[in-house]
C-alpha cells in the first residue's frame, strides 16, 4: 500500500505541467510576479487616489 | 433580526451540521479522523487554509479598522504569497514525505524528544487559549448587536462545532470550512454591493473613490523604513513573511491540513492557492471599511458603534457630556454631508473643488476628534479601554441591510468564527493525542483506542474553549496578554524548524537551547524597545538560528534515515 502511495507520488511529481504552468519553478515565478503586480497596483491606487488638500 | 433573517441563519446552521454528518460517515481510524487518511484535494484544503487564518474578528475588526485608518493595513499580508512559495519549496517536501501526524513530531526525528514536546507544549498553550478567544471576541460584538446574551452566542458557536469536529475529525472541519468559506466569499460580494446600493442616488463608483481619497483612505503602500511604524512595505514583506511562515510553516492548525493531501503536488496546490487568493480577498475587506467611512459621509453615523457602551454612559453621570458631544456630532456631521453633495456637484460641472475639499477634511479631522472624546468618556464610564472598531461593520448591518441579507451576512461572521475554532480544536486534540498520550502514555494502543482518545480529547479542548470563553469577560488583560503570546512563540517556533530543514549539522541542543533563548529575546524586545510587533517573528528566527549555528556539529553529521525528509 504504502509502496503504491510512493509511486503514485513520484508520478505525480514527474509529472511536468502544473495547468497553464509548465513547471514547478514557473508557477513560483509567476506567484513572486503576482505579488510585485499587486505591489505595483496597491501603490498607484495610493497615488492615483490621493486627493488629501495640502 | 426579521423571520427571514432566522430563516436564513437556521438554514446555514442546518446545513453545516448535515454537511459534517455526511462527510463524517468517511472517516476510518486514527488517521482518517486527524489526517482524512491523507486523500484529498488541493481546493478543499486551499479554502480550508484560508477559512482557518480567517476568524470572525479578522472580518469584523478588519472592516472597522479600515474605516479608521484606511487601507495600509493590506500591507500585512504582502509577505504571505512570498511565504507559500518558501513553504512549497523547503517546508512542505520535508513534513510530507515523513508522513508524521504533527508538525512537532517531525522535530524528535530530526534532534530529540525534549524539543518535540517543547514545541507542541508552546502551541497547546499558545492555540488552547487562542481557541476560547476565537469564540469570546466575535460573541461579545454579536450579542450586543444581536441583543442576545453572549452566553448563548458562545454556546450555540462552541457547541455545535464541537459537535461536528467530534462526529467527523479533519474531513468534517474541511468540507464544512470549505461550505463556510464560499459562504464567507458571498457575504464580502454582497456586503459590498449593499453598500453601493444604500449610498444616495446618483453617488457611483468615481465618487466613492473620490470621497475616499479625500483623507488618504486608498493609501496602501507606505515605503518608510521606521521600524516603530506598524504597517510598512517592509514591515509587510519581511515581517510578515516571517509571520506568515511560521504560522503556515510551524503551528499545527495550518500544517494538518496540507498533511491530508492526496499527494505533494496536491498539498503545494493548496498553498499556491493561498498565494493568489489572500491578498484580493484582504482588499475586498478592507474596502468595505472604505465603503462605510465614504456611507457615513451621507448618513449620520453612531458616535460610538457598540450601542451598549453609548446606553451605558448615557445612564451614567457624565451623561451631559456625552449628550453634548452628540450634538456636536450631528451638526458637523451636517455641515460635512452639505460639502460632500457640494464637492460631488462642483467635480459634475468642472469646477475647482479645492476650497470644499479642504472643509470636508476639516470636517473629517473634527468628527474623528469627537469620536476619540467619545471614546475617552465611555474608558472613563467603563473602567477599562474600548474596542469601538469592531462594532462599526456589524452596526451597518443592523441598521442598513434589507431582510435575509442580513441573515446571510450574520451567519458569515458565525462561520469565520467556527470555521477558525474547528480548526484549532482538530489541531490541538492531534498534538495532545500524538505528541503527548501517544508518545508518553501509551504508546502500543489500538488505532480504536486511539481514536476514542482524540474524540475525547476533541471534546476536552473543545469544552475548555467554551468555559474561557464564557469566563474570558472576567479575565480582564489576560485576553490582551493571550493574543501577544502568538507574536512570542512564533519567531522562535520557525527558527527551530528552519534549523533543522536549512542546517545540516545542527544540534539537538542548538534547537532546545535556541528556542528558550529566542523566546526570551523576544520578551525583552517587547518589554524594552518600541519596535512594531511585526518584526518580533524576525528577531525570534534570527536568534534560534544564531545560538543553532553557534551550536551546531564541526564535524559532517551522519545519515539520520527518515528524519532527513526530501534533503
Amino acid at each position: 500500500m504504502t509502496e503504491h502511495r510512493d509511486q503514485a507520488e513520484r508520478r505525480d511529481e514527474a509529472e511536468g505541467r502544473i495547468g497553464p504552468f509548465r513547471s514547478w519553478r514557473a508557477l513560483y515565478v509567476s506567484v513572486i510576479a503576482y505579488t510585485a503586480g499587486l505591489i505595483l497596483l496597491l501603490y498607484l491606487a495610493t497615488r492615483l487616489l490621493d486627493f488629501s488638500v495640502p | 433580526m426579521s423571520g427571514l433573517d432566522w430563516i436564513v441563519f437556521a438554514v446555514y446552521f442546518g446545513a453545516v451540521v448535515a454537511f459534517a454528518w455526511r462527510q463524517s460517515r468517511k472517516n476510518r481510524g486514527v488517521e482518517g479522523f486527524f489526517l482524512a487518511n491523507r486523500r484529498l484535494g488541493w481546493g478543499a484544503i486551499g479554502l480550508s487554509v484560508m477559512a482557518t487564518q480567517a476568524s470572525a474578528i479578522t472580518y469584523i475588526g478588519t472592516t472597522g479598522q479600515a474605516f479608521d485608518d484606511g487601507m495600509e493595513f493590506v500591507q500585512f499580508y504582502l509577505g504571505q504569497p512570498i511565504a507559500m512559495v518558501i513553504l512549497c519549496v523547503v517546508f512542505v517536501p520535508f513534513f510530507y514525505r515523513s508522513k508524521v501526524f504533527t508538525a512537532y513530531e517531525y522535530l524528535e526525528r530530526r534532534f530529540d524528544p525534549r524539543t518535540r514536546s517543547l514545541t507542541s507544549f508552546l502551541f497547546l498553550v499558545s492555540r488552547g487559549l487562542s481557541a476560547g478567544i476565537v469564540l469570546y471576541a466575535p460573541a461579545i460584538v454579536l450579542s450586543v448587536i444581536m441583543g442576545w446574551d453572549e452566553r448563548v452566542t458562545i454556546l450555540v458557536m462552541g457547541l455545535v462545532t464541537v459537535a461536528y469536529t467530534i462526529m467527523g475529525g479533519i474531513t468534517a472541519v474541511i468540507w464544512t470550512d470549505v461550505l463556510q468559506m464560499i459562504v464567507m466569499f458571498a457575504g464580502i460580494g454582497i456586503a459590498i454591493a449593499a453598500l453601493f446600493a444604500t449610498l444616495p442616488e446618483g453617488v457611483g463608483v468615481g465618487d466613492v473613490a473620490y470621497i475616499g481619497g479625500i483623507h488618504e483612505m486608498w493609501r496602501s503602500i507606505d515605503l518608510s523604513w521606521d521600524p516603530t511604524n506598524r504597517y510598512t512595505l517592509w514591515s509587510g514583506l519581511i515581517g510578515g513573511l516571517f509571520l506568515a511562515l511560521g504560522y503556515f510553516g510551524t503551528d499545527q492548525s495550518q500544517v494538518q491540513r496540507y498533511l491530508t493531501a492526496s499527494s505533494l503536488r496536491q498539498s503545494r496546490l493548496s498553498l499556491i492557492f493561498n498565494a493568489f487568493v489572500k491578498v484580493p480577498m484582504q482588499i475586498f475587506i478592507l474596502a468595505i471599511g472604505v465603503l462605510l467611512y465614504v456611507f457615513y459621509h451621507f448618513e449620520r453615523p453612531p458616535l460610538v458603534f457598540n450601542s451598549a457602551e453609548a446606553a451605558m454612559v448615557a445612564e451614567s453621570p457624565r451623561a451631559d457630556a456625552f449628550a453634548a458631544l452628540e450634538a456636536e456630532h450631528e451638526r458637523t456631521h451636517e455641515l460635512r454631508r452639505e460639502s460632500t453633495l457640494a464637492v460631488l456637484d462642483a467635480r459634475r460641472a468642472g469646477e475647482d473643488p479645492g476650497a470644499l475639499q479642504r472643509r470636508i477634511a476639516a470636517y473629517d479631522d473634527e468628527l474623528e476628534r469627537l469620536r476619540e472624546e467619545s471614546k475617552s468618556l465611555v474608558s472613563e464610564v467603563r473602567g477599562a479601554s474600548s474596542n469601538d472598531v469592531n462594532y462599526v461593520f456589524p452596526s451597518y448591518l443592523i441598521a442598513y441591510v434589507p431582510a435575509g441579507i442580513l441573515g446571510l451576512l450574520i451567519a458569515v461572521i458565525f462561520a469565520a468564527a467556527m470555521s477558525s475554532l474547528d480548526s484549532e480544536l482538530t489541531a490541538l486534540s492531534s498534538a495532545t493525542v500524538i505528541d503527548f498520550y501517544r508518545r508518553y502514555v501509551k504508546p502500543e494502543g489500538t488505532d480504536a483506542h486511539y481514536l476514542l482518545i482524540s474524540r475525547l480529547a476533541t471534546l476536552g479542548w473543545g469544552g475548555f474553549a467554551v468555559l474561557f470563553a464564557l469566563y474570558a469577560g472576567q479575565l480582564g488583560s489576560l485576553v490582551e496578554a493571550v493574543n501577544e503570546v502568538g507574536s512570542i512563540f512564533y519567531g522562535a517556533l520557525l527558527g527551530v524548524f528552519l534549523l533543522a530543514f536549512l542546517v545540516k549539522r545542527a544540534t539537538a541542543a542548538g534547537a532546545f537551547y535556541g528556542l528558550i533563548f529566542s523566546m526570551l529575546a523576544v520578551l525583552a524586545v517587547s518589554r524594552f524597545t518600541e519596535i512594531a510587533w511585526l518584526w518580533y517573528n524576525v528577531v525570534g528566527t534570527l536568534a534560534v538560528l544564531a545560538v543553532g549555528l553557534a551550536l551546531r556539529r564541526r564535524e559532517p553529521p551522519t545519515p539520520r534515515g527518515s528524519a532527513a525528509g526530501a534533503a
